[in-house]
């Protein structure tokens, strides 16, 4: 593999990309997965979907910032359920989530019979009393933290917690008096204390939220008491166990010292534990395949191993991005491991995927047949799909995983596309490229890719217009003879499935081509064919009205002022076009021929990127709103910015001139060109001056028109050049 | 005859003593818990440090939030009695990138609430504000308003970080409408896993240091006492390794020494809240006392009298164990 085909293929060609296929982006930077193939929902628990690979922090998330309400609703269903017919669930809500201390006070005053609602307002009075230390809402400037109480003293509070947890009439009731001991003895300064409480009742509770609540802050109260091979053996046992929780036993997860990490380890009663450990080393601190390798070793059957091949290869698969993700790339959101990393990502999936003893030895199987293709090992990419084929499960997801890689090893390891395999490739083709917008089914980049690739492969073999159709590229358009190609195949009859398949998908229809032809012709002063290919262009396109008078040439060109000024007549693409060859025939007649000439050239100059007609031009294929040069796709800034028309037509007119004003009008829009041309081959004639500093060139030369100009320094438009011309201004102060 | 001579040459000196004002020492306090230990107190009290500039907060503006935020605002374990504090406030460069110009007022005004409230709580009275923010061509219209409209809302001095690069072109940068500057003569060099250091490099501050005879503000000089590990992996550096030295990495087995002031971890390993994988590369700078000694000198030799006082970044009992307890006396002495 050298680094020269991995580029003809993996590396998106530097052309302009036009893709049929927009990219449903989530936001500007894409979506939050990158480039991906491989989709993680189809064999990975989405329980801990949090950790799928992604630019978020939590994937899907974003950040974890749900600390205060994270239990609102659970919590006012399940007092719903104890209070029964006591309260309704909206009483129950408003008197948890909203009302003030001072609601909750008196609504304990009051008198009532039922003892269940007595209980929870009396709870409800202390457990309101406990949010002052425990809720710290996220720091934004409107909060003000310094309301909050920092030395809160918990003596009192403490004691009546205690007391109603040892004198509670029921388990729920009790527990939940113990969830609030505990978490004011860690809030509060006593952190041993909130330990001993929380393994004093431990066994009479369930394994509820509530308990993974309790237990999450028995770890913390070990962090405080810096025992760190405690505190995070308990978060493993949290992360594991709580789903709500999962992201925050997985935050709060800190070994400090190598020594904190063996004795957390050493804490583990068994295999499944240690795995847990093992899965959070390898996501929180990017070492999945170290993390693979430790759980492998203990169990390979451990569903822990899932969740880190998932990130494993999505990682490794970044490489093969593109321009897909143009602003993700940029803000380095996605940068592509190293080479070593996926060389040995490779070896020890292979390894796993041989051995066969893993729990979904498929999702092996599939993973080492894709990380092969990746490496461009296609025989060996394709016996791995040849053994997942009998074990892969019949449900959607799997097969849908499994058909798209299979899809990318069959393009990606032919040397020649022929009518076979377009017959076999045709309904997968249809099938990818027809999938509906997913987030849990990852296509898109398989798709652009596929299009990609084939595209490329049908242009090494020469079939062009197959490629275009693929893949659109401005450089296709410069061949008259593929842009005649390209029509002739679109609008043929009794095309074949995969002929109607590719012809769907091109980018360019036939009125688009049509058009482009226009402007080419008309820039190439055909006029009359111009002016027949614009008949079969889109006819809005085709009464596009131009923004200013393109037949009017300024001494200093402003196209804001042209556009603005006021015009008796508007023309359209199909007006220019007419009025070019009314002015044509008056010129071959001989009919005054130095203004029609005038007239005629300074439409052309106008057509052109430099002029107030550029709209002219604009259509797909030549692009638009292009405020520079730059802008335009490097194919076509040459003609788009050639002078050669305009010029042709002001020494036309230079040599049918009869007076001094005449010739000296027109060596001054002969200047302009001029002009223009020197910034089409010096700026603009290599891409490397893009990025460079072009301040160092001079602001103007010494045109042949400024040195024609000189000899009519007796005409009125001399004087008017010399004011509204800087440059001739200096020109001539240099030059007497 | 002799005598007048005598007596003359002692007049100069005296006069020459009153115009040298007698510069302090200060600290910068940049952990997000305001906690100082006994080896800390200690250095204070030796030093006769009066103030200190303690970090308040960061703003950051990431690219997928709404608005800029406060990070990280500091937590006060211990009241900071017996020092004046200055607030200092650490603003992102992409702020103000993104910061439109009719918003500046309302964002000053947040600012100084905050800095406000966290003052008023802790019964902090701050003589003077301080910015820290590496501003740049593109933010300094933005960035300068700012200053201007904390200014008008403060009744108090206001100060800002210079960085060597603004300091050689304030064409360029533009000087910043403040009463005062820092010059942070450190983070001179590039981050990266070559041979240089990043923090303080002479050959690189040897470009801009001639520059400080014509800056126009007046400086403090603010002077590195720090050291931090870059972690390299496959070439390329993926983590600051904050307050970290070689004598750490110097006695633990999980890691080989590669060449002074490298290592590399042998397997997988947890060091001081870091994950190293195996392979990984670390790379530790700082700065020596000859290094300080060098700034100093160049410093004196291009300064005109404009530096005013000597800030050390920043208070740590893990830096102050880097230096000789007497250094930091020694270099304040040494500064012109």
């Amino acid at each position: 593999m050298t680094k020269t085909f991995l580029k003809r293929y993996w590396l998106v060609l530097t052309s302009v990309i036009a893709t049929v296929v927009t990219l449903a982006c989530a936001g500007d930077y894409g979506e939050e997965y990158g480039t991906s193939n491989f989709t993680p929902q189809v064999f990975v628990d989405t329980a801990y979907s949090p950790f799928f690979y992604s630019w978020q922090f939590y994937y899907g998330i974003g950040h974890d910032e749900n600390h205060i309400t994270r239990f609102n609703n659970a919590n006012t269903r399940e007092w719903s359920t104890w209070l029964g017919p006591s309260a309704s669930q909206k009483t129950i809500d408003y008197l948890l989530n909203t009302a003030t201390n001072t609601a909750v006070d008196s609504a304990a005053a009051t008198q009532t019979a039922d003892k269940k609602l007595k209980n929870f307002l009396d709870y409800l009075r202390l457990a309101k009393k406990c949010e002052t230390f425990s809720l710290t809402p996220i720091d934004h400037w409107e909060v003000d933290t310094t309301k909050k109480n920092r030395h809160f003293n918990a003596t009192t509070l403490n004691k009546q917690l205690e007391q109603h947890l040892t004198s509670a009439p029921d388990p729920f009731l009790q527990q939940r008096y113990w969830f609030q001991l505990i978490r004011s003895q860690f809030f509060n300064g006593q952190p041993r204390d909130a330990i001993k409480t929380f393994d004093a009742y431990t066994s009479k509770f369930p394994a509820n939220t509530l308990y993974y609540r309790s237990l999450a802050y028995k770890a913390g109260a070990y962090y405080k008491l810096k025992n760190y091979s405690q505190a995070n053996y308990i978060y493993s046992l949290v992360y594991a166990g709580c789903d709500e929780l999962r992201t925050v036993a997985h935050y709060s997860f800190h070994p400090q010292e190598q020594k904190d990490w063996q004795g957390t380890l050493a804490l583990c009663r068994n295999a499944n534990e240690k795995a847990t450990l093992w899965q959070m080393l390898g996501i929180f601190y990017s070492d999945p395949q170290r993390a693979i390798k430790e759980i492998y070793a203990l169990d390979p059957r451990s569903e822990r191993l899932d969740l880190l091949l998932a990130r494993a290869v999505n990682q490794s698969e970044q490489r093969f991005s593109s321009f897909q993700m143009p602003q993700s790339r940029s803000l380095g959101l996605f940068p592509p491991p190293p080479d070593s990393n996926n060389q040995n990502l490779r070896a020890l999936v292979t390894r796993i995927a041989d051995a066969g003893n893993t729990g979904k030895p498929w999702v092996w199987l599939l993973a080492a047949g894709y990380l092969n293709m990746l490496d461009k090992h296609y025989p060996a990419a394709a016996s791995y799909y040849k053994k997942a084929e009998s074990s892969v499960p019949k449900d959607r997801l799997p097969q849908a995983q499994f058909r798209l890689l299979k899809i990318l090893i069959t393009v990606a390891a032919a040397n020649t596309i022929d009518a076979k395999l377009e017959q076999q490739l045709l309904p997968d083709l249809t099938w990818l490229n027809g999938l509906p917008d997913d987030p849990g089914f990852r296509h898109y980049t398989a798709i652009n890719w596929a299009r990609e690739t084939m595209a490329a492969k049908y242009r090494r073999a020469g079939e062009k217009v197959k490629a275009e159709c693929l893949f659109t590229q401005p450089s296709f358009y410069t061949s008259n003879d593929n842009v005649e190609a390209l029509k002739t195949f679109l609008a043929k009859p009794n095309k074949t499935p995969y002929e109607d398949f590719l012809a769907s998908l091109s980018h360019t229809k036939p009125t688009d081509i049509f058009e482009y032809q226009a402007v080419q012709y008309c820039m190439n002063d055909r006029i009359d064919e111009a002016i027949e290919a614009l008949k079969h262009a889109e006819p809005g396109k085709a009464q596009t009205t131009l923004p200013g008078n393109p037949f009017n040439a300024r001494i200093n060109d402003c196209h804001d002022c042209d556009h603005a000024a006021r015009q008796k007549i508007k023309y359209s693409k199909t007006d220019i076009l007419k009025k070019f060859k009314e002015l044509k025939d008056r010129i071959a007649a001989g009919q005054d021929v130095y203004t029609n000439a005038i007239l005629f050239a300074n439409a052309q100059y106008n057509i052109t990127h430099y002029g107030n007609a550029r709209v002219f031009y604009e259509c797909l294929i030549y692009g638009s709103d292009q405020s520079e040069p730059w802008s335009i796709d490097s194919v076509f800034r040459a003609p788009l910015t050639s002078m050669a028309t305009a010029i042709k037509y002001y020494s036309l007119a230079l040599n049918a001139a009869q007076t001094d004003e005449q010739r000296a009008k027109a060596h001054y829009l002969l200047a302009k060109c001029q002009r223009n041309e020197w910034y089409n081959h010096t700026v603009y004639a290599s891409e490397v001056n893009r990025f460079k500093d072009n301040d160092h060139r001079p602001d103007f030369s010494a045109w042949a028109g400024f040195k024609a100009l000189k000899q009519y320094s007796n005409t009125k438009y001399y004087s008017e050049v010399l004011k509204e011309c800087g440059y001739f201004n200096t020109y001539t102060r240099k030059n007497h | 005859m002799k005598h007048l001579r005598t007596i003359f040459f002692c007049c100069i000196c005296l006069l020459s003593a009153c115009h040298q004002r007698p510069k302090a020492m200060s600290f910068y306090y940049w952990r997000t818990v305001f906690s100082i230990d006994s080896l800390e107190s200690g250095t204070l009290h030796d030093n006769n440090v009066r103030t200190l500039y303690v970090r308040y907060f960061d703003v950051d503006w990431p690219p997928e939030a709404s608005a800029a935020n406060p990070v990280s605002p500091i937590q006060f374990t211990t009241e900071p009695t017996g020092y004046s504090i200055v607030p200092v406030i650490f603003l992102r460069n992409r702020v103000f990138e993104k910061l439109p110009a009719t918003s500046i007022p309302a964002f000053a005004a947040q600012i100084k609430d905050r800095v406000d409230r966290i003052s008023q709580s802790h019964s902090i009275r701050p003589d003077e504000v301080q910015f820290d923010c590496d501003w740049t061509q593109r933010t300094k219209n933005c960035y300068f308003s700012f200053l201007r409209a904390y200014h008008d809302l403060s009744a108090k001095p206001v100060s800002c970080t210079i960085r060597l690069h603004q300091v050689k072109y304030p064409d360029q940068t533009g000087i910043p409408p403040v009463d005062h500057g820092v010059l942070m003569y450190y983070n001179i060099g590039n981050i990266d896993a070559g041979g240089g250091s990043s923090i303080y490099e002479k050959s690189i501050a040897n470009r801009y240091t001639p520059s400080l005879r014509s800056y126009p503000l007046s400086l403090d000089l603010g002077l590195p006492v720090f050291s931090w590990g870059l972690l390299v992996r496959d070439g390329k550096v993926v983590q600051l390794l904050d307050k970290m030295n070689a004598a750490l990495f110097d006695g633990d087995t999980c890691f080989t020494r590669l060449s002074p002031g490298w290592y590399s971890a042998k397997d997988g390993c947890f060091k001081s809240g870091y994950y190293f994988q195996q392979n990984d590369n670390i790379k530790i700078e700082s700065v020596s006392a000859d290094d300080l000694r060098e700034i100093v000198t160049d410093v004196n030799r291009h300064t005109n009298h404009h530096i005013r006082n000597v800030l050390f970044f920043d208070l740590d009992r893990q830096n102050i164990l880097l230096y000789d307890k007497d250094l930091f006396k020694e270099i304040l002495a040494r500064t012109d």
